[in-house]
């Protein structure tokens, strides 16, 4: 004779466990499917988004199911971020202040080149340019886009900043060095670039890269930023997401994401970097 | 007669685009399902949104129909992708209006006007030694072969670009495709690694080109080639222009044509790059690399 209350007793016992298991794996902080790394900087020397989005998902994906999403248009990036609480995204440390002006967004780690978290760009010219009022009209190649490539190099000159930077014409170029090589060709009279780039070209070509000239340059500013929107409760997939990114110097894999853009590693972002981004 | 020729043109392409002020462009492509000429287009439309957009693929327009059509338009400048759109501007289009092409190979077999300008097909001998110098530390001695007549100036010039940043180049002329091989065998094992530039006398057949590839894989010689074309044939480094840019370029030098600021060489080199690396190759070569140049390479293959 089958005992009811004992088959009642087990029936209810399913659903509890069921709820039981899903309370359990919401603590654990199982990633979700949209969880993962959002990537958008314009600034950045990297061409070809497909290749690292191929690397990058097959590397985080051994840690948990994370996705990893470039952004080639600010609109995507910021309206899928806007939907995406647990996000962690990678942008760069003048895009970071503009987003951190809009939304409650907290910076974990920072890039670093050469043992380096900063660095300066600087405005690279032909030998005929002897001060900024000479740029006036005169076409700059840049690897960054119209507006913050006007934005920082009108910062740069400073006084009268505004009005010659948008007096100049932009050609817009793929990569650093490409801006670099149109001053040398003379296809353009000055070239938005690091110092990182330039001193990598002067090694390489002395003779052709010599003749150029830093007209000005920037202050230090941060390089790219990892960063979390800000959240009330802790997200421990979240947390790991953050140090496989800081441990990926320690892989060949690893190491070889970084160096495709442009990176030597992830490093915890300290007081003092904090409030420079502010 | 040319009423007829009026109406079919505007027929087969539309009303007159509106008219934008005192400068206004029409962009000729000569073929807009080509990825190439797609992005160079982009590219233009970048800085000049609102030209008329003629796909010549599609739009089979006869001399007569095409002079009809941009006498009809008017533009003050025609952007012209390709070689067919070039011929067909600098054939229809009256004198006085400025025409700038891109995407043409070897421009140097045309004959321009003043009132023609361009961006060059060929990234020039220094930006292509300054990558390969960039992403190869330990290379010395390239080959390349060569035919007096189409690329005599250029390997003189090439050659001194590279001593400047302590590589030589290997060169070796020829006349006839059928000399390609033999020389291609003798040289492979004086160089680190072979330039391939575009001249018909050396890859004058397909079968001498994936010959010369194979010979060149046969003794673990890098390939360095000046098309993404050649990737599927093994290339090491493909090293092109990059299209979109061409066209931003193409739309600043009508702007200035038109302005009258134009520099005094009508023809500019492409200033944008975009490398093909294959990573494969690398690899089985033991081609001492420099991994801190990833960043510059735009797609990465394993073949």
């Amino acid at each position: 004779m089958t005992d009811l209350h004992s088959t009642r007793r087990r029936s209810r016992r399913i659903p509890c466990l069921l709820a039981a298991g899903f309370v359990l794996l919401s603590w654990c902080g199982a990633a979700r499917a949209e969880e993962g790394l959002y990537f958008y900087d314009p600034e950045s020397s990297i061409s070809n988004y497909v290749a690292l989005k191929d690397k990058v998902t097959a590397y985080i994906q051994k840690y948990g199911q994370y996705v990893f999403q470039p952004f080639s248009h600010i609109e995507d990036f910021e309206a899928t971020l806007s939907k995406s609480p647990t996000a962690t995204f990678l942008v760069s440390s003048w895009h970071f202040k503009l987003l951190g002006q809009v939304m409650q967004i907290d910076p974990v780690l920072v890039a670093q080149i050469g043992g380096k978290t900063s660095q300066r760009k600087i405005l690279v010219v032909n030998p005929d340019i002897g001060s900024a009022d000479q740029l006036k009209g005169k076409k700059i190649a840049s690897a960054s886009k119209d507006v913050s490539t006007r934005d920082m190099v009108s910062r740069m000159i400073g006084a009268s900043g505004a009005d010659i930077s948008q007096s100049t014409i932009i050609l817009r170029v793929p990569k650093d060095i490409d801006a670099l090589m149109s001053v040398a060709l003379g296809i353009a009279d000055a070239a938005l670039s690091t110092e990182n780039s330039f001193s990598k070209l002067g090694v390489v070509n002395p003779a052709q890269f010599g003749r150029m000239k830093i007209l000005v340059t920037s202050e230090n500013q941060s390089l790219p930023i990892v960063a979390t929107m800000v959240q009330s409760t802790k997200n421990s997939s979240q947390d790991k997401l953050v140090s496989v990114l800081k441990d990926m110097r320690q892989s060949p894999e690893g190491v070889e994401i970084l160096k495709m853009m442009g990176l030597d590693a992830f490093e915890p972002i300290d007081a003092k970097e904090k409030r420079n981004l502010r | 007669m040319r009423v007829i020729y009026f109406v079919v043109a505007v027929v087969l392409l539309g009303l007159p685009g509106p008219c934008r002020g005192a400068e206004k462009a029409v962009v000729l492509n000569s073929n807009a399902a080509l990825k190439r000429y797609a992005e160079v287009q982009d590219g233009i439309l970048e800085s000049l949104p609102g030209p008329r957009i003629v796909d010549l693929e599609t739009k089979h327009l006869d001399t007569r129909q095409m002079e009809d059509f941009l006498l009809g338009e008017s533009p003050d400048v025609v952007f012209s992708i390709g070689g067919k759109a070039m011929q067909v501007a600098s054939m229809a289009l009256p004198a006085g209006k400025k025409i700038v092409f891109t995407s043409v190979i070897n421009w140097q077999r045309f004959r321009l006007s003043d009132d023609m300008f361009g961006i060059a097909n060929e990234v020039p001998p220094l930006m292509q030694l300054t990558l390969y110098r960039e992403l190869f530390p330990k290379l010395r001695n390239i080959g390349v072969i060569y035919s007096r007549e189409y690329n005599n100036e250029w390997f003189e010039i090439a050659s001194q670009r590279a001593e400047e940043m302590n590589l030589h180049l290997v060169g070796r002329t020829v006349h006839h495709p059928h000399e390609v091989l033999e020389i291609l065998k003798d040289l492979l094992p004086q160089v680190d690694a072979v330039w391939v530039t575009a001249d018909p006398v050396v890859l004058g057949t397909t079968e001498i080109t994936q010959e010369f590839f194979r010979v060149s894989e046969a003794q673990k010689k890098p390939v360095f080639a000046y098309s993404a074309a050649f990737n599927t044939l093994g290339a090491t480094v493909t090293l092109a222009p990059d299209d979109t840019t061409v066209g931003r370029q193409a739309a600043l030098l009508g702007n200035a044509a038109l302005s009258g600021k134009a520099a005094t060489e009508h023809v500019q080199p492409p200033a944008g790059t975009f490398i093909t690396l294959n990573m494969g190759k690398v690899k089985k070569y033991g081609i001492p690399f420099n991994v801190d140049s990833l960043n510059l390479i735009n797609e990465i293959t394993e073949r």
